[in-house]
């Protein structure tokens, strides 16, 4: 009777596993179907008309391009030069120096020739003292702004941005980062689009820039990493932002705007008060706020994703740099979720409290802990004896192959939308990732994602960890 | 052994359902074969992909030539030359019974529409008809999708098929958004009159985006007079309202003063800031009193928007309403605000003391940025200021004023002279006691402007420009004043005292723009010639839009703005008429600069002899008055095929611009003090990015058309360059 109830028991957990896998299949396929609706409609609707024309209407809204900077001497440079030849007319780029101790400040101010403006900040706002104000004395460089100020972290230097700007939307991007030279008339036309609903947020597709070739802020050449762990990424980030955001976007329940690109409503990021510089998941937060005011408001708002490539970035090369990223991402959701737990299965919130909120907590933060956990469940079984060996083949085959099927979906539409990588060589590279990916990479997050919630749990602080900037490569 | 019921149920509730292994199997194959198509759709979508645009490439390269060839035949050619375009003709013709090139014949013209302008652009939409590829855009209207549908409209429309204006009109509300959107835009762009019809019919919202490029459109319309647009502020559609505010401000069209301060009153946030912002361009002082109500329930852009209004149109009276904003608004940057517009509307309302002794000690700026800090931890200073020991009464107005020197707060506050009658609104006139405060202001004044007439004549160099380093925010704003205000209050013994007392040098300078919101806003200072007190009612000619915007135009390559940019950032002589020696002198330099400067210039001198002829035609299409020294130049060129064309065109320009007796006399070169001030070149250059009027925007023009030359796949530019090399 004790070994038939120990069967029946195994058995229910056998079942219960089943039907976890058969609601991802049936959440993964329904993303599938939204985003490949989505990516149509989009190009359909991007491909009519030209959206330079409105370059320099003069009813086109100004745009401040926030741009933390810690430690960036290396790039610093080479970067806000990118930035400041985006093909539009009403902007502001405003690097925002969170008390660098290497040379960025020196750099920037010799290479634009900065001086110090006064100017007033509301002390009431909260974040770390501002040291200076810079402006070029060229009228070139007349776009740019430079604050200097002591170190409060990237959420504290955004918001410090965000208060200083005037315009009426602010992007929050990485330094780093290299946006495409129409990327502000792709965001101003996203946030001008609707007409019945305002537009509280914009994100977008962050590609993956290492071993493209980059020259005077232009992206020259486009080629595949030369890292197999930027590789593996790079096909991560397609899944991601060309199947799951873009998904999200079709149903309006996007709750992340990447801390790399995102473009907020000024007013409304000001009400919720800027991010919150408590957490490590300050992008993920902050829409979660917004969403929220929005919601309480009862204000018509969306948040909206653009599929085009326009901001390029640099990802790890690094294992350890990758595993402390992902680390504090999920440290970042757990500390988001917690904060907003009351949106859990909340009507109230609409398809945000009744899907997004539920997906992020069981996929984003869950999913990972349990695979981690049916890594050592499995081991266990194994060990007793009791493990159903068939089953247990039959079930993880069918995860993979459903799991490299999706990957090789997600390339079908980055050839479909993109064909960014031209060269045959470049496919079956992510083919093979995608096969190996698996049994090579995913442990790793999985591991990120542990350790992240332990010591989240724990309270073990780590804060942001380091990385390391390499450079773009040059043209 | 009996079992009972009861016991069955329970154990046979206890037995798990069988998991049917064999399903999984089955479904690894499906994922398999599944990721198996995938994969084949890849690699077939890749070469898809490659060969298409490999076979449209080669159809290109075919095309092109032949097209080229149709717009620049001449029809006085040769025999051999007629002979050919016949057989090209012909040619062409059975190339265009394939589809896919059908196809390919339309992009390459949508290209090249925004390659070439004026006649060859005339010739392009004439070819699109003549070989009825609009039929096939036609078709796609009647397509049930809608991406074909506005594919069809965008087609015609830019290709200016003017016949399918009533066809496309019907899309206008649509229930599919994209056909509707561009359904408008082709109302507006292939009549004069659709923006009036696009207004009256649109029921649906009409989105910020779809402002812009309608406005556009608009814009980029030559010889356009637009409707009255205050017809529609009555409209029950919130965007056509929106919109409409929109284009009034934008026109300048100040005959709705009564609608717009009724829309003050409006449920939408968006409306009441955009009649608020025409109020304060059209410096309506009888809104004064609804602006006022209306702060309690604003936000906080509204607030400022505000704030600026009240400084511009109002008056001392305000004052008290400011300082309680400035006591007591919970909002940091509204009092900020508050302080300054008191300091507009009064000057030494509020005084920078602390600030003072703080830059007599430390200039580091930081000390402005840091002192009210003293209650957030974070914002603690080793060397905070003892603001807070400081009495009330001293410390409510000693925050920070000194982010700009008092010389330019002063001019501000002068800046109520009407600079063309002399005279001060009355409720500053009335104030006897200021009048030692005019004298200082006068002397602070000729500083201020001796200092920026410098600035000016120092030249263009981009490195002393001030305004990429000034603070763009909460500075005194230098008011136009309000003539309506100004001749409604002022008596004409008042006006006669005053202008006595008034230098008539500040006065010019304070009716410029306030160069450094300009910056802020748009990056070019605005040319607004004031109304006069006479010219209150509706300006019945065409406005000149206010602002232009450099590096930017809509089809321009940025560089060939750039110069133009420059110029335009010298002093406006709009008052050069009137003996004013300062601005009489800036003018000269400025026309000057701009005489010697033309476009085709620098351009010519890389060119080879067959490109130089081209540029040459351009001139003769589109050249202008400050051409002609640099076409006299050109006829001592040493190629004398060049020199001749110059003599050509100088003809002919010289013909078409009303200089019969010009011909090839330097002696007769128009000089700046000849022309009159529409004709004067200061105006066309500054106008030309905005202006509807082609004539004043010959830049645009031969920026177009030189790009023309510019572009490598063009195959006639790449065979003459090569020819010549040849």
């Amino acid at each position: 009777m004790g070994n038939g109830l120990l069967d029946i028991l195994l058995e229910y957990i056998n079942i219960v596993f089943l039907t976890f896998t058969a609601i991802m299949f049936a959440l993964f396929a329904l993303m599938a179907y939204l985003s490949s609706r989505n990516s149509i409609h989009y190009r359909n609707k991007s491909g009519v008309g030209d959206i330079s024309r409105i370059m320099a209407s003069p009813l086109a809204p100004g745009i401040t391009i926030i741009a933390p900077a810690y430690n960036e001497g290396p790039t610093i440079v080479e970067n806000v030069r990118s930035l400041l030849s985006l093909r539009y007319v009403n902007y502001e780029v405003m690097v925002v120096n969170d008390g660098s101790r290497d040379d960025t400040l020196q750099k920037l101010i010799e290479s634009y020739d900065l001086e110090k403006i006064e100017h007033q900040a509301d002390p009431h706002w909260p974040c770390k003292p501002i040291r200076s104000i810079y402006k070029s004395r060229q009228r070139s460089f007349s776009k740019l702004t430079v604050i200097d100020k002591e170190n409060g972290g990237k959420s504290d230097a955004l918001n410090t941005g965000i208060r200083l700007s005037e315009n009426k939307y602010v992007g929050c991007i990485d330094v780093d980062c290299l946006l495409m030279p129409d990327a502000l008339l792709h965001v101003v036309r996203t946030f001008y689009q609707r007409s019945s609903k305002r537009v509280i947020a914009v994100g977008g597709v962050i590609r993956v820039a290492n071993s493209c070739e980059i020259d005077g802020g232009t992206l020259e050449k486009i080629c595949l990493p030369k890292s197999w762990l930027a590789r593996f990424q790079l096909l991560e980030y397609t899944r991601s932002f060309l199947l799951g955001r873009m998904a999200w976007g079709r149903i309006d329940s996007l709750l992340i705007i990447s801390g790399a690109f995102g473009f907020f409503d000024r007013e409304i990021a000001l009400r919720v008060g800027g991010y919150d510089t408590q957490t490590v998941g300050e992008d993920l937060e902050i829409v979660f706020r917004m969403r929220r005011y929005m919601h309480e408001q009862k204000i018509p708002y969306t948040v909206e994703y653009i599929p085009d490539p326009l901001c390029w970035t640099e990802v790890p090369e690094d294992l350890e740099v990758l595993v402390n990223q992902r680390d504090r991402w999920s440290r970042g959701n757990l500390e988001t979720l917690y904060r907003h737990r009351d949106m859990f299965f909340n009507p109230k919130f609409g398809r945000l409290g009744m899907l997004s909120y539920p997906y992020w907590l069981f996929y984003e933060w869950l999913a990972p802990i349990l695979e981690f956990l049916g890594f050592f469940s499995i081991l266990l079984f194994w060990y007793l004896g009791i493990l159903n060996g068939e089953f247990f083949v039959a079930i993880t085959v069918v995860v993979y192959s459903f799991a490299l099927m999706f990957s090789i979906y997600a390339l079908l539409w980055d050839v479909w939308s993109y064909n960014q990588y031209t060269r045959t060589r470049d496919i079956l590279i992510l083919l093979f990732c995608a096969l190996i990916e698996p049994f090579t990479f995913h442990p790793l997050v999985v591991w990120s994602a542990v350790r992240g919630n332990f010591k989240k749990l724990f309270n073990i602080d780590t804060g942001w960890g380091t990385q390391v900037r390499k450079g773009f490569a040059k043209a | 052994m009996n079992i009972r019921p009861l016991t069955y149920r329970l154990f046979s509730w206890l037995q798990t359902p069988r998991i049917q292994t064999e399903l999984l199997w089955e479904l690894v194959l499906l994922f398999a074969g599944l990721g198996g198509v995938y994969l084949l759709l890849i690699f077939w979508m890749r070469n898809r992909i490659s060969a298409r645009r490999e076979a449209i490439r080669l159809h290109k390269r075919d095309l092109a030539p032949m097209i080229s060839n149709f717009l620049f035949y001449q029809h006085e050619s040769e025999a051999e030359d007629r002979d050919t375009y016949i057989r090209m003709k012909i040619e062409i013709r059975e190339m265009l019974k394939v589809p896919l090139n059908r196809e390919v014949m339309t992009e390459v013209l949508m290209d090249l529409r925004m390659d070439v302008s004026g006649d060859a652009r005339e010739r392009l939409f004439q070819l699109f008809q003549d070989l009825e590829l609009h039929q096939d855009s036609f078709r796609k209207l009647d397509s049930w999708r809608w991406e074909r549908v506005s594919k069809g409209i965008l087609e015609l429309t830019e290709m200016q098929v003017e016949t399918a204006y009533p066809f496309i009109r019907k899309f206008i509300n649509d229930r599919r958004s994209v056909i509707r959107k561009q359904a408008q835009l082709a109302t507006v762009m292939l009549r004069e009159e659709g923006i009036a019809y696009c207004l009256d019919t649109a029921h649906f919202g009409i989105s910020e985006w779809q402002q812009l490029k309608l406005l556009e459109i608009l814009r980029l319309r030559e010889d356009y007079s637009p409707p009255r647009f205050r017809v529609w502020l009555t409209s029950e559609n919130r965007d056509v309202v929106l919109f409409a505010l929109r284009l009034i401000r934008y026109y300048r069209q100040n005959d709705a003063e009564t609608a717009l301060i009724t829309l003050l009153g409006h449920r939408n946030r968006k409306i009441k800031g955009a009649a608020l912002e025409c109020i304060r361009e059209f410096r309506f002082v009888s809104a004064l009193e609804p602006i006022k109500e209306l702060f309690s329930g604003a936000n906080e852009e509204l607030k400022l928007l505000i704030l600026d209004t009240i400084g511009l149109i109002g008056s001392e009276r305000e004052l008290g309403f400011l300082e309680q904003l400035a006591l007591h608004d919970a909002n940091f940057i509204i009092r900020s605000k508050a302080r300054a517009v008191m300091n507009l509307l009064k000057p030494d309302s509020v005084l920078p003391q602390v600030a003072h002794q703080e830059s007599g000690e430390n200039n580091e700026p930081a000390h402005a940025i840091r002192q009210e800090a003293p209650s957030h931890p974070d914002l603690e200073l080793p060397f905070e200021e003892p603001v807070a020991q400081e009495p009330v009464a001293t410390e409510r107005f000693v925050l920070w004023e000194p982010a700009f020197p008092e010389d330019e707060i002063y001019p501000a506050a002068d800046s109520v002279f009407d600079p063309v009658k002399g005279t001060a609104p009355a409720h500053r006139m009335a104030d006897q006691g200021h009048e030692p405060e005019w004298e200082e202001d006068e002397a602070i004044f000729d500083i201020c402007f001796l200092e920026e007439l410098e600035d000016i004549l120092s030249g263009l160099d981009p490195a002393d420009e001030p305004e990429g380093i000034l603070p763009l925010d909460f500075l005194p704003i230098i008011i136009d004043p309000s003539p309506g205000e100004a001749a409604a209050a002022a008596s004409p013994e008042e006006l006669e005292v005053v202008a006595e007392q008034v230098a008539p040098e500040p006065a010019r300078r304070v009716s410029g723009p306030d160069r450094r919101q300009d910056l802020k806003e748009d990056f070019l200072p605005w040319i607004v010639s004031e109304p006069s007190g006479s010219d209150l009612g509706f300006d019945k000619t065409p406005p000149a839009p206010p602002a232009a915007y450099p590096g930017s135009p809509p089809d321009g390559p940025a560089h060939f703005w750039e110069p133009i940019f420059e110029l335009d950032e010298l002093p406006q002589p709009a008052d050069a008429s009137d003996g004013e020696p300062c601005f009489a002198e800036a003018s000269r330099i400025r026309e000057e600069a701009l005489q010697h400067f033309s476009i085709f210039r620098e351009l010519f001198r890389h060119y080879d002899v067959e490109s130089k002829l081209i540029l040459l035609e351009q001139i003769e299409a589109v050249g202008e008055k400050k051409e002609w020294a640099f076409l006299h130049e050109v006829l001592e060129d040493p190629e004398p095929e060049i020199a001749r064309k110059a003599s050509q065109v100088i003809e002919e320009l010289g013909r078409r611009l009303g200089l019969e007796n010009a011909g090839l006399d330097h002696s007769k070169e128009p000089t700046p003090g000849e022309q009159s001030e529409g004709e004067n070149p200061v105006f066309q250059l500054h106008f030309a990015p905005e202006s509807n009027q082609d004539q004043t925007r010959p830049e645009k023009k031969a920026s177009r058309a030189i790009r023309t030359i510019r572009r490598p796949w063009l195959p006639w530019a790449r065979n003459r360059k090569k020819q010549t090399h040849g």
